[in-house]
C-alpha cells in the first residue's frame, strides 16, 4: 500500500497524485488529507481525515501496512503533525520507505527551513521541476501532473490577458508578480493592441479558485503571465500551454534545464521575459497579433506532444522509482 | 594606536591577529622607514611594502602623517603567513624590534573588562542568541576564553555585540539607521523567532546559520558557503566555541570581502569564457550607465537553458559586490559556476552582444 500524506490538499495535488501512483504500482494508494482550504476550494476524496475522532489510530493501521509513504509539504510545528510523523517514523514497517515532497521555497511560510527533512530520516526528498530543484539539490526532481481538460463545445479565445497570481510579498520566492506590475501593466493597457488585463479577483470574486474554474476560463483566454520575477515557473504556465494561451514566464535557465531535463523536452514555447519592461516591450509590440497566434499554435502542438497528464504520471512515476 | 621609537612613528589603525594596517614614518627623512619588517613566531619575515592608501580621517589627525604619501600598510595576516599567528613583531633593519602583538595584547588587559558587551558600529558582527542555546554557550565559553574579542582595534574595526533578541530590539533603531551587519544565529532556536518577530533583520543584515546547517544554507545568498569554504573542514563539525572562533576571526580578518560590500562601485571581475571582441567596451559602457546586476552572462546567442552554458561561447563577469556570495566557486567552468549562482538564489543576466 502507498500513502500519501498531507496537511492540505497541495492545490489538488496529492488527490491527483494518489490516482495514478495507484494506477502505476498497481496497488492501492490512498491520499490522507488532513484538512481543507477554509472555503473547501478543492474535494478531497475520502474527505478530511482529521475529522475523524480517533484518526491517529487509523493512521497507525494504515502506516504499519504502507510500503512506501511520501509526506507532502508538512512543516508547521502543529501538535497534529508532530503527531503524523512521531505516528509515521515510529510505525511504518522496516522496509517501508518515506520521502518527503517539497511544494514551496525556503525561507517563508509555510516551507521555512525545511525542518523536517533536519529533523526526520527520510530515505529521500522530491522537488516539482520547476525550478525547485535549486533548494534540494539532492532532491529527485518530479513533473507537476496538471489533468487535461477537453471540453464538449466550443469556446471562442477573448483578447484578455489574464495574471493570476493574486498574493504577492517582498520574499525573494514569492514576488511573482508585485502590485506594482499589476499597476505598471494596467497603465500600459491602452498601448497592448486592445487587449485588457484581469485577474482571478475580478472574474471570480474571490482569490481560491479551482485547478478546473482557471482552466476553463484560460480556454477563452489569449494571454497569460505567470511569474515575471523570481525566476520559477508555476502551474499557470502549465495550464496556460494546455489550454493554447500565449504565455509569458520570467523562468531563469535553471528553471528551464530542470524542467526539459525532467520532462524529457524541448524548451517550453513561453515568451520567456526579465520583468515587467518586458512584459510591456512584448505587449505594446505591433506585431503582437501574429505574436499571439503564432506562440498559440506552437503551445497547443507541444502540449499534445509533452504535456499529456497520463505522460506527466508516468515520468512523475519513473522518476519516483529512483528515489526509492 | 602610535608608536614612537628613536627613529621612526608608526600608527597603527587596526591590529590584531588577522591584519595590520597603518602607517609608518621615518622623521627624518619624512619618508617610509625602509627596510621595515613583520615577523611571526616561528621566525617567518616579510618585508612591508608601502602603498598609497586611504586612511580614515581620524587616524591622520592622530599620527600627523601624509595620507598622500606611499607611507601606509594594509595587511592580512592569514594570507601572508599561511596560519593565524601567535605574535607578530615589527622590525626595523631586521634587528631592531619596535612592536609587539603579544606584549600590546598583555598591556591592553586592563581595558578588555571595561569594554562593552554590546558595542554598536557602522559595521557590525552580532552574535544573536537566547538562554538555552547552543550559540549561547559557545558565547560565554569564548568570553572566558579570548575575552579581547570583543575590543574593537583587535577585530579590524568591526563592532562586535553578543545580544539576546530583547537587546536586539532596543538597538533595532541603531542597527537599521547605522549598520551594516552580519547576524550569527542558530537555525533551531534563534532564526525561527527572528523570522517571527523580527523580519526587518532578515532583510537589513546578512544572517549566517551556525551549526549543522553551516555548510548546507545556500539559500541565504551564498555568504555561509564562501565562509565555510574559509573556515575549512570545522564548517563540518558541530557548533562548538572552536568554531565560532573561527568564523569570528574570518569575518573580522577579510573585512574587505564581508563588509561594505553595498557601497563597491560597480567594478566587474572576469569570471570564465573567452572574451570576445567588443565584450570589454560593453562592460565599460554598462558600467558607466549603472548597471548593477551581480552576473553578466554575455553571449553571442540568447541563453534560455543553463545547457547551453556546457562549451558555449559566453563569458561571465561578477560586481564585485557579489563576491561574499561566489568566491568560492570563483574560478569553475560556467555551467558550474552559474548553477551553483542559481542554487544561492542569484540573478544572473543575460546580455547579447
Amino acid at each position: 500500500m502507498i500513502l500519501l500524506i498531507s496537511e492540505t490538499p497541495v492545490a489538488g495535488t496529492v488527490a491527483r497524485l494518489a490516482k495514478w501512483l495507484g494506477h502505476f504500482f498497481g496497488k492501492p494508494c490512498h491520499p490522507i488529507i488532513m484538512r481543507n482550504y477554509p472555503n473547501n476550494s478543492f474535494r478531497i476524496p475520502m474527505g478530511a481525515f482529521s475529522s475523524l475522532p480517533a484518526w491517529p489510530d487509523v493512521l497507525k493501521d494504515l502506516v504499519e501496512r504502507a510500503e512506501l509513504i511520501v509526506i507532502h509539504n508538512i512543516y508547521a510545528k502543529s501538535q497534529a503533525n508532530n503527531l503524523i510523523y512521531d505516528v509515521v517514523f515510529n510505525c511504518a514497517p522496516p522496509t517501508a520507505k518515506i520521502l518527503f515532497q517539497v511544494h514551496s521555497p525556503p525561507l517563508e511560510a509555510p516551507g521555512g527551513l525545511y525542518r523536517p527533512l533536519n529533523d526526520y530520516p527520510f530515505h529521500g526528498s522530491l522537488v516539482i521541476a520547476q525550478g525547485y530543484g535549486r533548494f534540494l539539490p539532492d532532491a529527485v526532481s518530479v513533473p507537476n501532473v496538471v489533468p487535461d481538460a477537453t471540453y464538449p463545445f466550443a469556446i471562442r479565445k477573448d483578447r484578455t490577458i489574464l495574471l493570476p497570481h493574486m498574493r504577492s510579498t517582498e520574499f525573494r520566492w514569492s514576488g511573482k508578480v508585485t502590485e506594482a506590475d499589476h499597476n505598471r501593466l494596467e497603465e500600459s493597457t491602452p498601448f497592448s493592441n486592445g487587449y485588457a488585463v484581469t485577474n482571478i479577483h475580478e472574474i471570480f470574486g474571490r482569490e481560491a479558485v479551482t485547478h478546473d474554474e482557471v482552466m476553463l476560463r484560460l480556454a477563452a483566454t489569449s494571454i497569460v503571465v505567470d511569474d515575471i520575477n523570481t525566476g520559477l515557473m508555476h502551474q499557470t504556465t502549465i495550464e496556460g500551454l494546455k489550454t493554447g494561451c500565449y504565455v509569458l514566464s520570467g523562468a531563469d535557465m535553471y528553471t528551464i534545464e530542470q524542467m526539459c531535463e525532467t520532462l524529457k523536452m524541448d524548451v517550453p514555447p513561453v515568451e520567456l521575459v526579465s520583468g515587467i519592461n518586458d512584459v510591456i516591450y512584448h505587449l505594446s509590440d505591433p506585431q503582437l497579433d501574429k505574436r499571439v497566434h503564432e506562440m498559440r499554435e506552437k503551445a497547443t502542438a507541444f502540449s499534445e506532444k509533452y504535456l499529456a497528464e497520463e505522460r506527466l504520471a508516468r515520468i512523475y512515476y519513473e522518476q519516483l522509482k529512483t528515489a526509492l | 594606536m602610535l608608536i614612537y621609537d628613536e627613529h621612526i612613528q608608526i600608527c597603527l589603525e587596526v591590529a590584531s591577529h588577522f591584519r595590520l594596517r597603518g602607517c609608518a614614518f621615518d622623521p627624518r627623512t619624512r619618508a617610509f622607514p625602509e627596510p621595515l619588517a613583520i615577523t611571526n613566531a616561528n621566525g617567518k619575515v616579510v618585508t612591508i611594502t608601502p602603498k598609497r592608501l586611504f586612511s580614515d580621517p581620524g587616524m591622520q589627525a592622530s599620527g600627523g602623517l601624509f595620507a598622500d604619501e606611499e607611507l601606509s600598510f594594509d595587511l592580512q595576516l592569514f594570507d601572508l603567513f599561511n596560519e593565524k599567528p601567535q605574535d607578530v613583531k615589527i622590525t626595523w633593519k631586521n634587528e631592531h624590534e619596535i612592536w609587539s602583538l603579544l606584549e600590546s595584547l598583555k598591556s591592553d588587559v586592563s581595558q578588555i573588562g571595561k569594554s562593552p558587551k554590546i558595542e554598536i558600529g557602522r559595521r557590525q558582527l552580532i552574535v544573536l542568541s537566547e538562554r538555552g542555546d547552543p550559540l549561547r554557550a559557545c558565547v560565554d565559553r569564548l568570553h572566558e576564553w579570548q575575552p579581547n574579542m570583543m575590543v574593537k582595534p583587535y577585530t579590524s574595526g568591526i563592532s562586535m555585540a553578543f545580544m539576546d533578541m530583547e537587546t536586539l530590539r532596543e538597538h533595532e533603531d541603531e542597527i537599521l539607521t547605522h549598520a551594516e551587519s552580519i547576524v550569527l544565529l542558530t537555525h533551531e532556536q534563534t532564526y525561527p523567532l527572528v523570522m517571527r518577530e523580527e523580519p526587518w533583520l532578515a532583510s537589513s543584515a546578512a544572517l549566517v546559520l551556525v551549526g549543522e546547517t553551516l555548510k548546507t544554507d545556500g539559500w541565504l545568498g551564498g555568504f555561509a558557503n564562501v565562509l565555510s569554504s574559509f573556515v575549512g573542514p570545522v564548517a563540518d563539525a558541530p557548533l562548538s566555541p572552536h568554531l565560532l572562533y573561527m568564523l569570528l576571526s574570518h569575518l573580522v580578518g577579510y573585512t574587505e570581502l564581508f563588509f561594505d560590500t553595498h557601497s563597491h562601485a560597480d567594478l566587474y571581475l572576469y569570471q570564465s569564457g573567452d572574451v570576445f571582441s567588443g565584450v570589454d567596451e560593453f562592460v565599460r559602457e554598462q558600467v558607466q550607465e549603472k548597471m548593477t546586476h551581480d552576473i553578466v552572462v554575455m553571449s553571442k546567442d540568447r541563453l534560455v537553458d543553463l545547457r547551453q552554458a556546457k562549451g558555449g561561447d559566453i563569458c561571465i563577469v561578477v560586481n564585485q559586490r557579489k563576491l561574499s556570495c561566489l568566491m568560492d566557486i570563483f574560478g569553475k567552468d560556467p555551467y558550474t559556476f552559474l548553477k551553483e549562482a542559481y542554487q544561492r538564489g542569484l540573478k544572473p543576466q543575460n546580455i547579447v552582444i
